[in-house]
């Protein structure tokens, strides 16, 4: 779905003018690096299992359609309805229509990523329903209208003072208060009943395992089992990518994606759910529907290279380790997934004609790459992406649509000035005389306002080794 | 005629695997670590503790007693429990006149069992086993400890012995018979509900218990 107010470049500087946010930003991203380095210190280990996160997602993804017909038939088996959806709108649809069949009211609603990357919440709002987002960073965000500034801590960009006075507006009876245990307090007291109240819970799911037909689910809060397993209907929105081919994969999978998301050795809870209740079981929802979510994934999937944009297990740490996302936050990517990872999957999902500036906003340090649990290629992909903009016969939507005349013009003038000797001694001595006179307007704008102009000098490098010889020393 | 999604999905994801080759799986095997029950419960207590948990250890002949000395530390006044577990009848079969007064049980009408979880100051169960590597109980709720015992209560008491602990995930899914039928649900619970959504401070007792308590019997 098109931003269309989507102004990158400004979008940056108003996230860098923004003291509060960025101080927010730097303890917290600071503070979930340091976690992470503490839980994985080992190195060898670590690598190790690096290499086997790589190599179980690559596996998925190589048998990525066979795995999707055992998911879905070991799921009928147990009782689960399996629904496709080749785009958000059918993604939305599938899930108004389990609405309706059930003339549910309330709904409840666990973290999920997809569902905010189908606008799911948008849509049921716009027809008649009211999902109650029920993970506390959801919750803040949701009483805040804003989406999501972080995959995993999704209310990272405001402080505690922020929160509160968010509670205290728009909570009725909630007192003003900083505390953040009483804030969680507040947050529990007005969810615990909407649970038990709620005809449908909506969750989205960490993976699926294929050889059993079973959705998994990482949570700490407990508000993931709540929506899982109170109603009475449970809708699982998941990326048809996320399946997994066997429960023996998961082990390192698991690990990997606490470690890197939290760094946490394990999560408090992870929900292994293979079926609705069965006859005789106390609770448990009476209907499980999971619908796979295609929205541009078939695809990526295509290339043989874009494909691994596809391993991600949305852990966030590359986002945690990226020096652009530490300083402008989410919010500035202006699509739902922000940092390296979104500087990869946006411009795929939205198309480059949208978001061609997005995959520039990086210095390729690689910093992402080291961390990502399953060895994302990142600057490569950025690198590809990059090159997608430019080319006429690319396979990304929108590619070709950054190359420009004057940009291609400057290029081809320049490999013509380095390609001869004369061209180039002229052209640096003019720059030498008129050099600092270049005026600091149009392309060159965006370089000079934040650089000091290099003094460019007399003689080239040429005339210099001819005056004075090369000293091999 | 257009195709339906499950098709399009499919045929599209076909036509990119044609020729891709699968890489070899043989680098999530888990390794056998040779741990010594000591050593198990030694890890598993040091990361539960870490995630917040309360362990108790304790002989398998006294564990009723630990109960007992919990409830009373614990200033309990109802216990939910199963009657149709083992643990269950040694519980109610136990002389221990403490025990009648605050046991409560599911009854089987949905309404009245919902004000009993809502009301009841612990609940507590069996396990399927755990996981020393992990820190990790192993749940399989089933009709006799239904899932909402280990959700709702404030308080969740899990008694384990030390012969259900695994040292890794990958053993447990193993040698724990995982595969291939998976139970309606299966939790992996390391301790309190936390979050820390709240500038990265961390705050228990959330959506799920607020103490967990492990009784580990040898």
């Amino acid at each position: 779905m098109q931003n269309r107010n989507f102004d990158f470049q400004d979008n940056v500087r108003k996230a860098l003018g923004n003291k509060q946010l960025r101080s927010n930003l730097k303890f917290a991203m600071a503070t979930m690096v340091e976690k992470r380095g503490e839980l994985f210190k080992n190195s060898t280990q670590l690598e190790e299992l690096r290499e086997a996160g790589s190599r179980i997602r690559q596996r998925s993804l190589a048998k990525l359609p066979d795995l999707l017909e055992q998911l879905e038939e070991k799921c009928l088996e147990n009782g689960i309805t399996v629904h496709w959806a080749t785009t958000a709108s059918e993604a939305n649809q599938a899930v108004l229509e389990i609405l309706h069949q059930h003339k549910a009211q309330k709904i409840v609603k666990g973290k999920s990523m997809v569902s905010e990357e189908i606008h799911l919440n948008h849509f049921l709002e716009e027809n008649g329903f009211s999902p109650l987002e029920t993970d506390l960073g959801e919750f803040i965000i949701q009483l805040a209208k804003e989406p999501p500034s972080h995959i995993i801590v999704p209310a990272i960009h405001k402080n505690r003072a922020e929160i509160a006075k968010l509670f205290h507006h728009n909570l009725q009876g909630a007192p003003y208060t900083e505390n953040v245990e009483e804030l969680n307090a507040i947050a529990r007291e007005t969810l615990r009943k909407k649970f038990f109240e709620a005809d449908v819970g909506i969750s989205g799911a960490n993976m699926a395992i294929a050889e059993t037909g079973t959705l998994c689910l990482v949570e700490n809060e407990g508000n993931g089992r709540m929506c899982t397993t109170l109603p009475p209907v449970h809708i699982a929105l998941m990326g048809i990518e996320k399946v997994i081919e066997k429960l023996s994969d998961l082990p390192p999978l698991f690990e990997l994606l606490t470690g890197s998301a939290t760094g946490q050795r394990m999560t408090t809870y992870f929900n292994l759910i293979s079926s609705p209740r069965k006859q005789g079981e106390k609770d448990g929802p009476k209907e499980i529907h999971l619908i796979l979510i295609d929205n541009g994934r078939t695809k990526i999937h295509a290339d043989p290279e874009l494909r691994n944009t596809l391993k991600c297990i949305r852990c966030g740490t590359c986002l945690n380790h990226c020096p652009v996302y530490t300083r402008i936050g989410g919010h500035a990517y202006g699509y739902i997934y922000p940092g390296p990872i979104g500087k990869i999957l946006t411009p795929q999902m939205e198309g480059l004609e949208n978001t061609g500036g997005i995959p520039e906003a990086s210095s390729l340090c690689n910093a992402c790459e080291t961390v990502c649990p399953v060895k994302i290629p990142i600057p490569n992909l950025i690198r590809r992406i990059r090159a997608e903009g430019q080319m006429t016969n690319g396979v990304v939507q929108g590619h070709g649509t950054k190359k420009n005349l004057m940009e291609t013009s400057v290029w081809k003038g320049w490999t013509l000035v380095n390609n001869h000797p004369s061209m180039t001694t002229f052209g640096v001595k003019v720059a030498h005389h008129l050099g600092a006179a270049i005026p600091k307007t149009g392309p060159l704008k965006a370089w000079c306002t934040e650089r000091t102009l290099p003094k460019f000098p007399k003689q080239t490098l040429q005339e210099l080794v001819k005056k004075e010889g090369l000293d091999h020393e | 005629m257009s195709k339906n999604p499950r098709t399009l999905i499919l045929e599209g994801l076909r036509r990119s695997t044609k020729e891709v080759a699968v890489p070899t799986n043989h680098c999530n095997h888990w390794k056998e670590k040779g741990w010594s029950k000591e050593k198990k419960i030694e890890t598993l207590k040091a990361h539960l503790e870490s995630a917040r948990s309360e362990v108790i250890l304790t002989s398998r002949r006294s564990k009723l007693q630990t109960l007992a000395n919990l409830i009373e530390r614990k200033k309990l006044q109802s216990l939910l429990y199963s009657s149709q577990v083992d643990l269950g009848k040694e519980i109610l079969n136990h002389p221990n006149p403490g025990f009648s007064d605050i046991l409560r049980e599911y009854s089987g009408n949905e309404e009245v069992d919902r004000s009993l979880l809502f009301e009841v100051d612990a609940s507590v169960t069996t396990a399927k086993g755990a996981i020393a590597e992990n820190g990790a109980i192993i749940l399989w709720p089933d009709k006799n400890e239904p899932r909402m015992m280990s959700l709702v209560p404030p308080v969740h008491i899990i008694m384990l012995d030390v012969e259900q602990i695994f040292e890794s995930f990958g053993q447990a899914i193993q040698e724990g018979n995982w595969s291939p039928k998976m139970p309606t649900n299966a939790v992996l619970v390391s301790g309190p509900s936390r979050t820390a959504d709240i500038e990265l401070i961390l705050a228990f007792g959330v959506h799920g218990p607020k103490e967990v308590i492990v009784v580990i019997t040898k």
